[in-house]
């Protein structure tokens, strides 16, 4: 375990989509690395690679070229058997839970899938209890089903699952922009004190600079495919060395960020 | 915990039954449907009259208290040849049905999941079998087999199985496609996990009432070729061969092809209208978000 090797690694990867007709290329060349307790922000507009970067690293999308590693081991291009122990340690938030729950299953089954599949050790129904209340939902949350919940309820619900197999990263990815603006807040904050209490290593995937500010200690900058530049938040937000990333802080407004900042 | 959710699963249950009582097609169908089998499992114990008795004194009797529909041309109670004819009427749907959902639904999965090459052999197999003459397929068959139930049954079952496969295929790709099934995969759920778990529960409403459809098909299809001699044969009371040998008697006694007739129309029309209820309540419970 040393803290050299990053717990999560990109090496050179690129991700092309083909269609009968072109060729879209979604990540060239990306390399990027997280070390253990790290919390990065990746961030670009809408269709600059970012959510299929989360699909790479989590081994849920092969890369055309390079290679993604768990801790110096290659995790892409293996099978899915040899994963097992990758999908405890390396977990998932998606963008909209109106999507990424089960309509058909009791949350108590929404939380104890990851358990079962992954074969985590213990009581099921302590854990699920464990889970509920580490998102601050209430325990008869169990029996009910995803559409007896709001966005933001059903956002905690997504997140307990993620954190079921006591994960040491956790890939969020775009976790509030699907949410009501008067909820983003308690996610994030949630977010923030759960990766705080569990020692979690982040990967934070936004178009939104003030989030990522409020979150992240490191930010990684992609536009169109590439990385454009990474680096610790502070100094980004203070000498952005590329000309994208100067856009995408001015389109932050001032006195939110501040406020966010103040958390 | 399993009280708790014995609990919640019987408050479920009965919100369902609300939803279910106040859908008119699913009410009138279901209505239909049980009387057509409640006759079936009566006509198992209790006839009038033996189905195959004949009375060569009351042949092509008229409606009377003695033999409520009449009597056929070999002095047969109509009743209860009718109310024995519902057996072989459900029996052929329940069989064709099956047939059709067994090979058809685990072929639209498999191209569904697969893809690629499997995914272009299920549909192209599934379009050559859709193009394929049904009625040509049952006169094999029954060429093949020899006419008899059975033969209506396995025709009528492999003509309905393309639409299995298209109903599944196309409902199983959505959850594929959808978030949480990706997120099954990042807890490591595999391929079979997920179309278990995942896919046909999400599915099964739509299959449930695309089956009811069929059904009724099936039934009307059946009778079709009872009629045509190519399935149930005589004497063996199907409402398809009644309205059949009831056709030559129909200047003299008209209502002898009419009551099977009437059959028919109940249990097509019922099994039809729970389908279209039982999708009807599927769209209500997807449009009923948070």
């Amino acid at each position: 375990m040393s803290s050299l090797v990053p717990v999560l690694e990109a090496r050179g990867v690129s991700k092309s989509y083909r269609s009968r007709h072109r060729s879209v290329q979604a990540l060239d060349g990306v390399s990027l690395a997280v070390p253990a307790g790290a919390t990065l922000g990746v961030v670009g507009e809408s269709g600059s690679g970012k959510s299929t970067l989360a699909r790479l690293l989590l081994a849920l999308d092969q890369p055309t070229e390079g290679t993604v590693l768990y801790r110096g081991a290659q995790v892409s291009g293996r099978r899915e058997r040899e994963l097992v122990e990758f999908r405890r340690r390396v977990q998932i938030v998606f963008q909209d839970p109106m999507s990424s729950l089960d309509p058909r299953m009791r949350v108590y089954d929404l939380l104890a899938e990851p358990l079962r599949a992954l074969a985590v050790p213990g009581d099921q129904g302590e854990r699920v209890a464990e889970l509920l209340a580490s998102v601050e939902l209430p325990a008869d949350a169990a029996r009910r089903y995803p559409h007896q919940f709001s966005g933001g309820q059903r956002q905690r619900i997504a997140i307990a699952r993620a954190l079921g197999p006591s994960p040491e990263v956790l890939v969020a990815d775009e976790p509030v922009s699907a949410l009501d603006v008067s909820v983003r807040a308690q996610i994030l904050n949630l977010l923030a004190s759960l990766v705080r209490d569990f020692n979690l290593t982040l990967v934070f995937i936004s178009h939104d600079m003030a989030v990522v500010r409020h979150l992240c200690r490191s930010v990684a900058v992609l536009y169109r495919g590439h990385l454009v530049e990474t680096g610790p938040t502070h100094q980004i937000y203070r000498s952005p060395q590329h000309e994208y990333t100067r856009e995408l802080l001015a389109a932050v407004p001032r006195v939110r960020t501040e406020r966010v900042r103040a958390h | 915990m399993t009280v708790v959710v014995v609990e919640a699963a019987g408050a479920r249950s009965r919100a369902g039954l609300w939803r279910w009582a106040r859908n008119p097609s699913a009410v009138v169908g279901g209505t239909l449907v049980g009387l057509v089998v409640l006759t079936a499992l009566v006509s198992l114990v209790w006839t009038p009259y033996p189905p195959l008795a004949v009375d060569p004194s009351h042949t092509l009797a008229r409606p009377s208290w003695a033999h409520l529909f009449g009597t056929d041309e070999y002095g047969r109670d109509v009743l209860s040849r009718v109310m024995a004819g519902s057996r072989i009427s459900l029996y052929a749907g329940v069989v064709s049905v099956l047939v059709a959902t067994a090979v058809g639904v685990p072929a639209g999965l498999l191209a569904a999941e697969r893809g690629g090459i499997p995914a272009q052999v299920v549909l192209r197999l599934s379009d050559i079998l859709y193009a394929f003459p049904a009625l040509l397929a049952a006169i094999t068959l029954s060429a093949a087999l020899g006419a008899s139930t059975t033969t209506a049954m396995l025709a009528i079952g492999i003509a309905f199985i393309p639409v299995f496969v298209r109903v599944t295929r196309s409902n199983a790709l959505v959850v594929l496609g959808s978030d949480y099934v990706l997120a099954a995969r990042a807890y490591g759920r595999r391929p079979l996990a997920i179309l278990r778990r995942h896919v046909l529960p999400n599915i099964a409403t739509t299959v449930i009432a695309q089956m009811s459809l069929l059904f009724s098909l099936a039934i009307l299809a059946e009778a079709g070729l009872d009629y045509l001699g190519l399935g149930t044969t005589p004497p063996t009371a199907s409402w398809g061969n009644m309205i059949e040998t009831g056709q030559t008697y129909l200047s003299q006694d008209p209502l002898l092809s009419v009551w099977p007739g009437i059959a028919i129309f109940v249990a097509v029309l019922g099994f039809t209208l729970l389908g279209e209820g039982i999708a009807e309540l599927r769209n209500a419970r997807l449009g009923r978000s948070a």
